[in-house]
């Protein structure tokens, strides 16, 4: 997949939503709309050039460690 | 925002479907690597666990049957605190809806098309649940209720074609090491399926009979429930609890042993189909609640407004939150579970006890 790719999808959001951008949603649907448009994109683009994204699942790993270890002891006694 | 309706029977069969979703093909190998041959009990232990759980989402529901959680925890908390609450609830269900994708993906890329880019199987997916999603929750329940008799129709037909198969002594011997590896097995059963329940208490609401959809949503989770204890059963009785736990599905290679006087053979198609329509519904019913949830947060008027942006972002977060599958189960039964006890059972029990006295000093 390239950064190519991402746009020409995002032009294809872009002018499926059209109806919806011009006569139904509101000044700050609108905003909302292109702001987290623009983070998707922002986002699919950094994974595309293999920037190192935040893994949340590694964050929470970290802060549930000590509650997860002792039970985890306790299954795999059994394993 | 519409105002959407779908009967109980529609909800009863989506909660099946969501309970069945990912976990028909998962949790047996999760089951029997610490339980065994017990692995059977222990579903069901899992069951008794789940019921609490749901016992609890069914008590928030009856609290104010026409808000969803998000919208309840706005009223008892108020905007900011509530807003709070429910970013710690949503969140989660992001990670889960990535988490589906992922499972989707990754059984594609390892048993039916290997060759295939898992992000394109990500993507193919995306399109179709966003089209789903932007007809909206009828549309979802009624192609779900179409699909739901398939589903159950070919897990039959596995379980009637196994039953030549199947050996009970592997169901022995039971609690040959006490009660231990029973509850230790069916301790992350718990975190999957039972405390991703919680997003019916976004479509609660939506329900046309209230009262009546909280009493299904106990019996959808039961059925669905015996369901995959059976499930574990026919993988015990025919792979054995060593065979079972090496493999990732064991219930996809189960299909693989179908063999029927030579003729009716390698019936895994019927497992594939069945296993994935049950983890597409999951996972639209995940993405539905999520966006719900967010556009009550934002009160926007519209819920396409962020249809598009959050397949990017599922997108994006399948890959990068699950780097790859031995890391993702791995993640499941270690970390899952005690993540999820606390954002899907204490913050909502928290959530429950201060509506309830709220109520009272109201009242």
């Amino acid at each position: 997949m390239s950064i190519l790719w991402i746009l020409l999808v995002t032009a294809f959001v872009i002018l499926l939503e059209k109806p919806n951008i011009s006569k139904r949603w509101n000044k700050k649907e609108k905003i909302i709309f292109f702001v987290s448009l623009l983070l998707g994109i922002g986002l699919a683009i950094a994974w595309v050039l293999q920037v190192d994204l935040i893994n949340p699942m590694e964050v929470i790993t970290e802060w549930y460690r000590p509650i997860s270890e002792p039970f985890i002891s306790y299954m795999n006694q059994f394993k | 925002m519409e105002t959407v309706n779908i009967s109980v029977r529609q909800f009863t069969i989506l909660v099946i479907m969501y309970t069945w979703g990912s976990a028909v093909l998962l949790i047996p190998a999760g089951l029997a690597s610490i339980a065994k041959s017990n692995a059977w009990i222990s579903s069901l232990v899992g069951l008794l666990f789940g019921l609490v759980l749901v016992l609890l989402y069914m008590k928030i529901a009856a609290i104010y049957p026409e808000k969803t959680f998000v919208e309840l925890n706005r009223i008892v908390f108020g905007r900011w605190i509530g807003t709070i609450i429910s970013i710690l609830f949503l969140f989660p269900i992001f990670l889960l809806s990535a988490g589906i994708l992922r499972e989707i993906g990754e059984f594609f890329t390892t048993q039916v098309m290997i060759e295939t880019p898992i992000h394109a199987i990500h993507i193919l997916t995306l399109i179709v649940a966003i089209y789903c999603i932007r007809a909206g929750l009828e549309v979802i329940s009624r192609t779900c209720e179409i699909f739901f008799p398939w589903t159950v129709l070919f897990l039959i037909v596995l379980v009637i074609f196994l039953l030549p198969e199947m050996k009970i002594e592997n169901l022995q011997p039971n609690f040959a090491k006490g009660f231990g590896p029973i509850l230790g097995a069916a301790y992350p059963y718990i975190s999957i399926p039972y405390c991703q329940l919680i997003v019916f208490l976004m479509i609660f609401p939506n329900v046309n009979n209230a009262p009546k959809a909280r009493k299904f949503f106990f019996f959808g989770v039961i059925i669905a429930s015996l369901g995959i204890t059976l499930i574990t059963i026919m993988c015990l009785g025919v792979l054995g609890d060593d065979f079972t736990s090496r493999n990732m599905y064991p219930t996809y290679v189960l299909g693989k042993m179908v063999n029927i006087g030579g003729f009716i053979e390698r019936v895994e198609v019927l497992v594939a189909i069945s296993w994935i329509l049950s983890t597409f519904f999951k996972f639209l019913v995940s993405c539905y609640a999520l966006l719900l949830g967010m556009t009550q947060i934002l009160k926007l008027n519209d819920m396409k407004v962020l249809v598009f942006p959050l397949g990017f972002l599922l997108l994006v977060y399948s890959m990068v939150s699950y780097p790859n599958i031995v890391y993702y189960k791995e993640i499941i039964y270690l970390m899952w579970t005690p993540y999820a006890l606390t954002v899907f059972f204490l913050l909502p029990l928290f959530v429950l006890t201060v509506a309830i006295v709220k109520t009272k000093i109201s009242s």
